[in-house]
């Protein structure tokens, strides 16, 4: 036992990072780091109206006075002769990471087929739009439920079971204002439409699901961020050529938001930088250079993009800016409207050691 | 292992300043003895603990071997050719600053090769010795920001000279003294960005063996000075006395030493055993424990470093009678 802490102890002394001995740094230069502030140069917002969000692990449905959210379901029934079913049933898992309001919805039979991977609010794929924005279904509600506790189940009848697999699909649509999260294939939670039969349950393979998404559209000059419908808020800072030469080590942005919406208790702020001049939504970016959780009602953001600093030291001819997003971009429907002029830029910096002598 | 020792590569954390860690005190160039031929081969590892309050960490450090040949040539003259390590600039240096984390690693440093033509005229030893200065050094400095890396790197190249020239007296009823001076030396530093001249101290060591018995054993007493030039415009350099008293007894002998720095503010203490053990027909070898302690205001360095001297006396010369 003895040799063993003996080991251990030799192991703690070798193997630890401990800065003792930082003092000497001093003999190089100075380490302790000077501040000064970038000046805002331009602030805006871009965003993208035709997100697609198949790949969201969310089916939100749901509507408010800015925002509505269908979903689109589309199962692959191999047999279409059905008989003796003692129960037909579709079951969403309720995501209760959420605060989720209960809500009356509808589901629709679609008149159209849809893919998961392409389709928005006005596109049911990459080449076709939707004849109605939003969908095409029919007009007749197959059902009328509630969203409420874990699950939402509804069973249908043969007739309706019929029509479903006679059907391009199913869309959920809300009638009352607020919002309803479920799990999508993506989760891992899958929605199932099940077959009963002398208690054996046979599940429909589901083929695509997704939800479809509309929402407000903020004046370009405004600053927002949002999920669901992305808002980028672009920001671009005066590079200063005080720090040519020197090494960033810090980078604090913050910015205040005016008012917001979102349904969880807390969130996440990414930045990409752009790597060419702002074009629009789509400006080819980096990927994320900083991303920090916040409290939702937090009335003060704070991230650190030391690295963005460091790269415009080091390119000045590079200082396209910045994209501030919500993260996820798919995950929720949210968005921060954030005060105008309220960004800043603070840069802590330090200058290259010295050599010998 | 070698692998592991390559990694661990590091001394002195105060080697970081000046021209390093200098690794020659109390040396001088003296061969010993000898009517003899011998080679010298000595391995001296190094382990030093860093510490600043109750915080401890812990660095490895091994240098080439050192290697030294001396044959006999005629009427008492002695040829000598050897190595050893004069400046080390290795080290291993962690930085925390809240965002800011920097990971200094040094190494390499300035090498010693010298030429010898002593002569050994019985009474004493009259010592002559010419060097070449040679070496390379290189910094990585490793910046940890935040979410991304930075590094910088300096590459400096050494090359100087050094010659030293030294008297060796026995008179053996009363006293052993040796002195010798060291000077004429600098060394050109090559970096990056300019080339500049280091002027290297003079040096002046005086050693006394009186033929008193002490405990059994013999006193021997040196008091070594460096001369840094142009001290009076740097107030980061100065001008030490180092001081040395040690007691021989036969194969055995301790040493303890005062050694402040040439660079400000860093002191060192320390003390050396060794042992020499015969080794019929070959020669002998040493094994010698040093250990020291340097301060810098609160911040300590514990050294411990064994070394092992291989000496081969005759091996490769058959002597005519």
């Amino acid at each position: 036992m003895k040799r063993y802490i003996f080991l251990i102890a030799i192991l703690f002394i070798c193997c630890n990072e401990l800065p003792i001995g930082e003092e000497q740094f001093d003999i190089r230069g100075d380490f302790v780091a000077q501040e000064l502030e970038l000046p805002l140069h331009n602030t805006l917002t871009e965003l993208n109206s035709y997100q697609n969000l198949g790949s969201s692990i969310n089916l939100i449905v749901g509507k408010n006075a800015d925002y509505e959210s269908r979903i689109l379901l589309e199962f692959d029934f191999a047999d279409t002769s059905y008989q003796g079913l003692d129960e037909i049933k579709l079951i969403l898992q309720t995501n209760t990471n959420f605060d989720n309001d209960t809500i009356k919805v509808s589901i629709h039979l679609l008149d159209d087929d849809f893919d998961e991977s392409e389709a928005n609010w006005f596109k049911r794929n990459n080449n076709d739009w939707w004849n109605n924005a939003g969908g095409d279904f029919s007009s007749d509600s197959l059902r009328m439920v509630e969203t409420k506790g874990d699950s939402l189940v509804i069973t249908f009848n043969y007739i309706e079971l019929e029509e479903i697999i006679n059907a391009k699909g199913m869309i959920i649509i809300p009638v009352d204002s607020g919002f309803s999260y479920f799990h999508s294939q993506e989760s891992g939670r899958s929605p199932r439409f099940l077959l009963v039969k002398n208690d054996v349950v046979t599940s429909i393979q589901l083929n695509d699901d997704c939800h479809i998404l509309t929402g407000p559209e903020p004046f370009y000059t405004e600053s927002w961020i949002g999920s669901g419908i992305p808002f980028y808020n672009y920001a671009k800072f005066v590079f200063d050529s005080t720090l040519i030469d020197k090494k960033a080590v810090y980078a604090q942005l913050s910015f205040a938001p005016e008012h917001h919406f979102i349904m969880r208790d807390s969130l996440q702020i990414g930045v990409r930088q752009l790597l060419e001049p702002l074009d629009d939504f789509n400006t080819e970016t980096s990927g994320l250079i900083a991303l920090e959780s916040f409290s939702a009602d937090d009335t003060l953001f704070e991230i650190d993009i030391v690295q963005h600093i460091q790269h415009i030291i080091e390119h000045p001819d590079s200082n396209f800016g910045l994209f501030i997003i919500l993260y996820p971009e798919e995950y929720d429907i949210a968005n921060y409207k954030i005060i105008n002029g309220s960004h800043t830029l603070k840069v802590g910096y330090i200058d290259p050691p010295q050599g010998r002598f | 292992m070698a692998i592991l020792l390559i990694y661990l590569t590091a001394a002195s954390m105060f080697s970081l300043d000046g021209i390093g860690e200098d690794n020659c005190i109390f040396k001088g160039p003296f061969l010993g003895l000898q009517n003899k031929a011998h080679i010298e081969v000595a391995l001296r590892p190094e382990f030093s603990i860093l510490n600043k309050n109750g915080d401890f960490r812990g660095l490895f450090w091994t240098n080439p071997f050192n290697l030294k040949f001396a044959v006999p040539i005629t009427r008492g003259f002695i040829f000598g050719i050897g190595n050893q390590t004069r400046f080390t600039q290795s080290f291993d240096l962690y930085f925390n600053e809240d965002n800011l984390n920097i990971h200094l690693d040094g190494k390499g440093g300035i090498e010693q090769v010298y030429v010898n033509l002593n002569n050994d005229f019985g009474v004493g030893e009259i010592a002559l010795r010419g060097s070449y200065l040679l070496g390379n050094a290189s910094e990585i400095w490793n910046y940890h920001i935040g979410n991304f890396y930075l590094v910088d790197t300096f590459n400096y190249k050494y090359e100087g000279k050094i010659f030293s020239a030294g008297l060796k007296l026995r008179a053996k009823k009363l006293f052993d003294i040796s002195a010798f001076y060291e000077g004429f030396g600098d060394v050109v530093m090559e970096s990056e960005d300019a080339d500049s001249t280091i002027d290297l101290p003079d040096r002046v060591s005086l050693t006394v063996i009186p033929n008193i018995k002490v405990i059994g054993g013999l006193l021997a007493l040196t008091v070594e000075h460096s001369f840094w030039p142009g001290i009076e415009q740097s107030t980061a350099y100065r001008s030490p006395y180092r001081f040395k008293i040690g007691l021989i007894k036969e194969r055995f002998s301790f040493d303890y030493f005062l050694n402040p720095w040439y660079l400000n503010d860093v002191t060192e203490h320390g003390i050396d055993v060794s042992l020499a053990v015969p080794i019929r027909k070959i020669g002998s070898l040493t094994f010698d424990l040093g250990c020291s302690i340097k301060n810098k205001e609160s911040l300590r360095e514990f050294r411990i470093s064994p070394e092992v001297k291989l000496v081969l006396t005759e091996l490769f010369v058959r002597r005519r009678k």
